[in-house]
């Protein structure tokens, strides 16, 4: 199974649940309120469906015999089950798909989950400003940087020029602790 | 004509031109960014428009909107490394012509057809958008439903790759917009209040904008560093020159040729930019071909023709204000940046469509004489700034941009509501984001589907109650023939694809 396959199966995998937990949920609604979400839903399992057959059809042509150009008519059989494996026709690992694949397990995820972090942290009443200093920092670090002075100023420069814009001088909301609130109150004053 | 100088009058005041000149700058800046684009300047932007004025809210996303493409003509054309995914093309030959010493002239080159494409197409959205407008008043609900249906149709049927994966696409959107509290039922809120007015637009889009692109951005770094190349590392010696008027002469066919290509796209709402990059590219490589296929001096196209960078650029800027016809005419967002535009519009209470051509006429002119003066005043701009820009710009690291970007996001979706359910729903579209893109699902269906997703369903059920439960009245020729037109555009925008995939 290709890669490319393998991620769409994932993804099919994904939209049938989805569409049979959207058909579910809609089930007891009244006639005029389920009709519309329930063909939503009916749409994304079909298409779901589709594209894990359509994944299933390219597999297995994938999978199917191949005919050397070397030699005419000589029809090479496919890898049986507990062939040895690592001789001169097994293929090396794809670099750039090993890049791909570090720089998500190495940058994308931990970037997430610092996110969730970060918003957990907040949703339990941490505040903002020391929250997000130290979010910033980790940030930072995941998406590359190594030095101290940078890391420190990059990430202290961001979450107060985030709270300056939106809280000072567009006057929105920030989740701020009662005490940082009150300190910063004249300077709000001044916009 | 009182109403376009109303238009002025607002555009005028020196709080909104003070905007769309830092709007035409931030854009220059953002797209000379490899990773950053006007999706993600529009979705950290769109929670600072709570407390702006709306003209000077919108002013400003016009700026942006109209200089992020030649922002990312620059590292196209220096690094071969497109800014923005427009300038893919652009790269090719200008970073050709660069590598022979003419990068003032390839980014030259670029800056002009930019302006030419830009202001091309002010023009078409000056004469237009009224005009349909005007037309679209006469719609009812069964040609709403078409409208919608069509403005579906045209995204998922010209995404590229899979067919089924943009119908779930446009299918998820339209689920998600169905949240909330409707026709009596509490629907898909799974008993969580805040859920109850529907999934908050904003939070959604930073969401699928800010925070995926931000994923995605640390992604590349990271992988990049795997590879052994250090994503940090830019040529800042950039400058750009005066054309001469050889060059204006000999890049006037291209010019104009690309700017039609794109006007007339841009008005086709889901087509995009890169279709009409692609095209146009294609024509400017015919002409030349034609033209200098005996001329041994003449560079071959992709190897530094400057019709290579003229063509796409003029083509991507022409589509830029011509997709603002069927927005501000017809309330359907013409690409993903543009459905920004009515999440910014809904936050100052406008409502995109042709009733804002009669509730707010002058925010209409004033945006659509905003674009006439973003890209007056952009060429000026960029050829002045750009040296400077580009220092600044390859001087800040890029861990500093996505943290900076990925805090200013969620603070922003923490604006809206005031509450962390934004911040919680924001994070969660960017995950659905991030692993919609690393299935190759496109976005652009799910966000056009969650705005045009009410609209569809309630004129749905309006139609079927004014033909008494008749499905066929979509159809009738005599009743509702624009409905009828307007399905079978629709159905001639999936089948086109798919018969064009079949074949192969």
């Amino acid at each position: 199974m290709t890669r490319a396959v393998g991620r769409d199966a994932i993804f099919a995998a994904c939209a049938i649940l989805a569409g049979a937990a959207g058909l579910i949920a809609t089930w007891g609604y009244v006639p005029k309120a389920r009709h519309f979400p329930q063909a939503m839903s009916a749409i994304i399992l079909l298409s779901g469906i589709g594209i894990l057959l359509m994944g299933r059809a390219t597999s297995r042509q994938a999978a199917a015999p191949v005919v050397q150009a070397s030699a005419p008519g000589e029809v090479v059989p496919p890898r049986t089950e507990g062939a040895p494996d690592g001789g001169p026709d097994t293929p090396l690992p794809d670099p750039a798909r090993a890049a791909e694949y570090v720089g998500m397990l190495r940058g994308a995820l931990p970037f997430g989950a610092i996110l969730v972090t970060w918003a957990l942290a907040v949703s339990l009443g941490a505040g903002y400003l020391l929250p997000g200093f130290v979010a910033g920092i980790l940030l930072m670090i995941v998406a590359g940087s190594r030095r101290v002075v940078p890391i420190v100023l990059g990430a202290g420069g961001t979450v107060l020029f985030c709270f300056t814009m939106f809280y000072i001088v567009f006057r929105t909301r920030i989740p701020e602790t009662a005490a940082v609130k009150a300190f910063v109150a004249p300077l709000r004053d001044l916009f | 004509m009182e109403d376009v100088l109303q238009g002025l009058f607002v555009l005028a005041q020196p709080e909104v031109m003070v905007f769309l000149v830092v709007g035409v700058i931030l854009g220059l800046i953002v797209g000379a960014i490899p990773g950053l684009n006007d999706n993600i300047t529009f979705a950290v932007f769109i929670p600072f428009a709570f407390g702006m004025e709306a003209a000077s809210a919108l002013s400003f996303m016009v700026g942006v909107y109209c200089s992020t493409s030649v922002g990312g003509a620059i590292p196209a054309i220096m690094l071969k490394v497109p800014g923005t995914a427009s300038s893919l093309l652009t790269s090719i030959d200008g970073n050709a012509m660069a590598r022979k010493g003419k990068a003032p002239e390839a980014l030259s080159i670029a800056i002009s057809s930019s302006v030419i494409g830009g202001l091309s197409s002010s023009i078409v959205l000056i004469f237009f958008a009224p005009l349909l407008a005007a037309f679209a008043l006469r719609f009812g609900p069964a040609e709403n439903v078409g409208l919608g249906i069509l403005g579906l149709a045209s995204v998922v049927g010209m995404v590229s790759g899979s067919f089924l994966k943009g119908l779930i696409a446009a299918a998820f959107g339209l689920l998600i917009s169905t949240v909330g509290y409707h026709y009596g039922e509490t629907r898909l809120t799974f008993g969580n209040f805040y859920f109850y007015e529907g999934v908050p637009l904003v939070p959604l889009l930073v969401g699928l904008f800010g925070v995926t692109a931000v994923l995605e951005l640390v992604e590349e770094d990271v992988a990049d560093r795997f590879r052994g190349r250090d994503p940090e590392k830019r040529d800042v010696t950039v400058r750009a020159v005066i054309l001469g008027k050889r060059m204006i002469r000999r890049l006037w066919p291209t010019w104009l040729r690309s700017s039609a290509i794109g006007n007339v796209i841009g008005v086709i709402p889901g087509a995009g930019a890169l279709m009409a990059i692609y095209i146009s590219y294609d024509q400017a490589r015919r002409s030349h071909d034609n033209k200098y296929a005996d001329d041994p001096d003449e560079p071959k196209f992709g190897e530094g023709a400057p019709e290579g960078v003229a063509a796409p650029e003029a083509a991507n800027n022409a589509v830029v204000a011509s997709s603002m016809v069927p927005l501000l005419s017809l309330g359907i967002p013409g690409n993903s940046v543009s459905a920004l535009f009515i999440a910014a519009m809904e936050i100052k209470g406008l409502t995109a469509g042709p009733l804002l051509f009669q509730r707010n006429i002058e925010i209409v002119w004033m945006i659509i004489l905003a674009f006439l003066a973003a890209n007056i005043i952009m060429g000026p701009i960029a050829y002045v700034l750009i040296r400077y820009l580009i220092g600044i710009i390859y001087a800040l690291p890029r861990s500093v941009l996505a943290t900076a970007v990925a805090l200013l996001c969620l603070t922003g979706a923490y604006a809206v509501e005031s509450t962390m359910f934004g911040v919680w729903v924001a994070l969660v579209f960017g995950i659905i984001g991030y692993g919609f893109r690393k299935t190759g699902v496109p976005i652009a269906p799910v966000i056009l589907a969650v705005i045009l997703g009410e609209r569809i369903e309630t004129s749905l059920y309006n139609a079927l109650q004014l033909s008494g439960g008749n499905w066929l009245t979509f159809l009738d020729p005599v009743n509702h023939p624009i409905s009828l037109i307007l399905l079978l555009v629709s159905a001639a925008f999936l089948a086109g694809p798919l018969l064009k995939r079949a074949r192969r």
